[in-house]
């Protein structure tokens, strides 16, 4: 009975200890924030570029990345960005959805990187454990993102991929990086994206992409959606240089310090 | 049978009618069509000026009606007052005299006794006081009361004119309160009465002297020219003319000037003289000579006519041709783009049916000063078609293009010259009403506009500021995110629906950023504004990729504002790219033009709303 007593106390005390841990570790994750133009949260990016700009050049310095849910980061994002979206979509519109100013008061983070190029990319963290780069330049004075969102559990390479070709479906992809995973969310559930407007987007320059980040260069890859709504690749395309050249032919350098990569 | 005979009847009546009315221009019928739409809701007090009233029409357009001579002036406060030189009962003392008539509201005010001739004039601070020498005490009266003479080409019986009866033998003295000067008729009955008048000035704080013309000016100690006589002239009743009269400054005192008028004796004595004569000296106040309108004779081709009260045109025996100058100050606020059109109505008093052109004059000239030797030129182009007769003695003739070429400073307003189309015989002539008649007899020249705001065209290449904030003057990327847009809430929703949720998410910005009473929403792009405001459209879009008709959120979407500049046409700025502005969009419905973007475009209906161009961004 004492035996038993023992292991229910020690069933109780268990929960109770993982339980402080949940709550601690829920804690410590970043909500996004609703926007709210009377705040005003649309101060240059620009600025703030230069405010970290001290701090973050040194390419050793860790940077404090906040973490946020999976969700909330990467699927509800109103507009603001998506993965697989090239950011040429919005180029030249009123509305400019996907304002920097509007992302960083949405998505608040102090990890930003400044390298010696000129080149900014910010870096937010998901409570699944995968890291969102998004890049800025000065060509647009920091006013909206550049390419590409990518996104990176874990950096493989590109001999992980060599298994893949033309035709072969979506799900293969995400067996071998489960990125293409939430690439693939993007476009069947948020994006709701069917067969007409896959092709109309394909037609005008904005195919169904997945990006990955490699050791070995950042890989492209294209998807044709089918009559049946299935994706299948039509393009592979790798860069060694990490060098993507977006719809409005901006080549924006993607090159990620090894510091701020997952698992460094 | 009958009845077929009836409508056949009816039928060539119709056509007949139709095909012997009036034929115009183009132009000219359908700017009849389109005023006849539209009728008079109120008159706009903010719009009015010293020459013109304006009116808000039906259909959210304006109609100025402007003057050729100030209609109001400004009070003592600095309100716009209507002028009224009816001559009424008023008692009022300078020093020793004593005066009991008056005109009843104007910046320059006549004041008359009661006995002897005796008139103060005052205009602001200049005064000029003077009385007839020798005068008996005699009968005043005012308007027609006051005598019954019909001069063809004067007025002595309107109720801005005061009579002294037989102030001398056979001569009644007549006084005539005018805008800006006041005219004294002697109306000798018979060729007994006198030849010479004598006035007696007050001068003393100011002085009389001759000029070079023969005239008389007066000027004040520092020397500014106060007051000027105009030039002698006296007419027959068979309209015989002659400038042989002459001003004498007779004698100096220290506070006094003796200034007589006489007339040459041969031509009252002259056996074909009709009786009455009238003789006509003048005192004009300086500067406010704004009168622009009188004719031009080519039989006395340096006589000037400014102080006649008709106007005239055509030929007859006793001044030859005559051609009517007149000119209108154009009110300030409309623009040329937003003339639909304007033109003039006149008055015709007597004579024949005119067959008269207005043509645009191209030299200055002064109501005072002009004469036929020294007319300016006038040009063919764009003159109107022949005045045609519109209601009641009215006629009308249509001269848009000349006014909006005005407006947009291609040519200076020199005013108008009317010209009969006949100017040889002796029987085509006409008479009208000039400035001087009483209301609303006077020439009008109506301008019909639409307001386009106050906002000029304002350039910016700045890559921070979008349509939203360049439309709204703000300097500011008014995003999508920043309006809070979600596209959840947008997902599903027809263009018109989306045109709903965000017109009312960008109001509410415009509430707390411009201010609940510095916007409003107006029904069309040319629905009226108010002063000092501009107006705007938003307009909103998607590509819809999949052709569901509906917003999707893979789909693109935008917005788009535009303002109209103050010439009417249309400004707008796409994104970071810099502003444009849209040549010939006046008159057109911004809705209606395409806006693009790359390879992708929206067509959208609009939201328009009114905005109060209170704002100074530096761009």
């Amino acid at each position: 009975m004492k035996k038993i007593n023992l292991l229910v106390l020690f069933i109780v005390l268990f929960v109770l200890l993982l339980s402080i841990a949940v709550a601690a570790y829920a804690i410590n994750i970043s909500h996004k924030k609703e926007l709210s133009w009377s705040e005003n949260p649309w101060d240059s990016f620009a600025e703030t570029v230069d405010e970290f700009h001290s701090n973050v050049n040194d390419e050793k310095k860790r940077l404090d990345i906040p973490v946020y849910s999976e969700a909330e980061l990467l699927f509800e994002t109103n507009g603001l960005f998506y993965l697989g979206r090239d950011s040429g979509f919005y180029h030249g519109t009123n509305a400019m959805q996907n304002e920097a100013g509007a992302i960083l008061a949405t998505y608040p983070t102090s990890a930003i990187r400044f390298k010696n190029n000129g080149a900014v990319y910010t870096i937010h963290e998901t409570d699944s454990g995968y890291r969102l780069f998004l890049f800025f330049d000065k060509s647009n004075n920091y006013s909206i993102p550049m390419g590409f969102p990518i996104v990176i559990k874990s950096v493989l390479s590109f001999s992980d991929f060599s298994c893949l070709d033309i035709g072969d479906p979506i799900e293969l992809v995400e067996k071998i990086d489960p990125v293409a995973t939430l690439h693939k969310r993007v476009i069947t559930d948020v994006w709701e994206l069917e067969v007409k407007g896959a092709t109309y987007f394909a037609e005008h320059g904005y195919p169904c992409a997945s990006i990955h980040y490699l050791t070995d260069g950042l890989l492209r890859i294209e998807y044709d959606m089918l009559d049946n709504g299935k994706l299948v690749i039509s393009r592979i395309d790798l860069n060694e240089n990490c060098i993507l050249t977006d719809v409005l032919g901006n080549e924006i350098d993607c090159t990620i310090y090894e510091i701020d990569l997952p698992n460094r | 049978m009958k009845k077929v005979m009836v409508l056949l009847l009816c039928g060539m009546l119709i056509v007949i009618i139709a095909s012997s009315g009036p034929v115009f221009a183009a132009e000219n019928n359908l700017e009849e069509t389109i005023s006849s739409e539209k009728y008079r809701v109120a008159e706009v007090p903010e719009l009015r000026e010293t020459n013109a009233d304006t009116y808000l029409l039906s259909n959210g357009t304006y109609e100025c009606v402007v003057y050729a001579e100030d209609k109001y002036y400004r009070d003592e406060n600095g309100n716009l007052v209507e002028i009224n030189n009816t001559i009424v009962p008023a008692e009022f003392k300078r020093e020793t005299n004593a005066y009991s008539y008056a005109n009843t509201a104007n910046s320059t005010k006549v004041y008359f006794s009661d006995t002897q001739p005796a008139v103060l004039i005052t205009s602001g601070t200049n005064e000029l006081a003077f009385s007839l020498v020798g005068s008996k005490d005699v009968n005043v009266a005012v308007g027609a009361k006051g005598n019954s003479y019909d001069f063809k080409d004067f007025d002595l019986q309107s109720d801005n004119c005061i009579t002294y009866a037989d102030v001398f033998n056979g001569t009644d003295l007549v006084y005539s309160v005018n805008n800006g000067y006041l005219k004294e008729y002697f109306v000798l009955s018979n060729a007994s009465a006198p030849t010479e008048f004598q006035f007696q000035f007050d001068t003393k704080n100011c002085y009389i002297k001759e000029n070079d013309a023969g005239t008389l000016d007066v000027y004040n100690s520092s020397r500014d020219l106060l007051f000027e006589f105009g030039a002698l002239f006296a007419v027959d009743s068979a309209g015989n003319y002659t400038d042989a009269l002459k001003y004498e400054i007779s004698e100096v005192f220290k506070d006094t000037t003796i200034v007589s008028v006489s007339i040459d004796s041969d031509y009252l004595n002259d056996l074909g003289r009709v009786f009455p004569v009238l003789i006509d000296p003048s005192i004009m106040v300086t500067g406010d000579t704004s009168t622009y309108d009188t004719y031009v004779s080519s039989r006395y081709p340096t006589t000037n006519y400014y102080l006649y009260n008709w106007l005239h045109t055509g030929r007859d025996d006793s001044y030859y041709i005559r051609r009517t100058y007149i000119k209108f100050d154009l009110p300030s606020g409309i623009q040329s783009n937003g003339i639909t059109s304007a033109y003039i109505n006149l008055k015709y008093y007597s004579g024949s049916v005119p067959s008269i052109k207005a043509y645009r004059t191209t030299g200055s000239w002064a109501s005072s000063s002009l004469t036929w030797n020294n007319k300016p030129s006038y040009t063919t182009t764009n003159a109107s078609a022949n005045a045609a007769l519109y209601s009641d003695n009215w006629y009308r003739m249509y001269v848009t293009s000349i006014v909006k070429s005005w407006y947009a400073g291609t040519f200076s307003n020199y005013g108008f010259v009317l010209k009969d189309a006949t100017e040889s015989g002796t029987s085509q002539w006409t008479t009208f009403y000039s400035s001087d008649a009483a209301s609303p007899n006077k020439p009008e020249l109506h301008i019909n506009y639409v307001y386009y705001g106050t906002r000029p065209y304002q350039s910016t290449n700045r890559d921070d500021i979008n349509c939203m904030g360049y439309a709204l003057e703000y300097a500011s990327y008014i995003s999508g995110p920043m309006l809070n847009l979600s596209l959840n809430e947008m997902k599903g929703k027809t263009t018109a629906q989306l045109q709903t949720y965000l017109a009312e998410k960008a109001e509410s910005w415009m509430t707390t950023n411009l201010g609940a009473s510095n916007y409003g929403v107006i029904s069309n792009y040319n629905s009226d504004i108010n002063t000092g405001w501009y107006r705007i459209i938003l307009r909103v879009g998607f590509v819809d990729a999949d052709g569901d008709g509906v917003y999707d959120i893979n789909e693109i979407f935008d917005y788009h504002w535009w303002y109209q500049t103050n010439t009417g046409d249309w400004a707008d700025k796409l994104g970071s790219l810099p502003s444009q502005y849209r040549n010939n969009t006046y008159n057109v419905n911004p809705a209606n033009q395409t806006w693009q973007n790359g390879i992708l475009y929206y067509n959208s209906a609009g939201k328009f709303y009114q905005v109060n161009d209170i704002r100074t961004v530096s761009w």
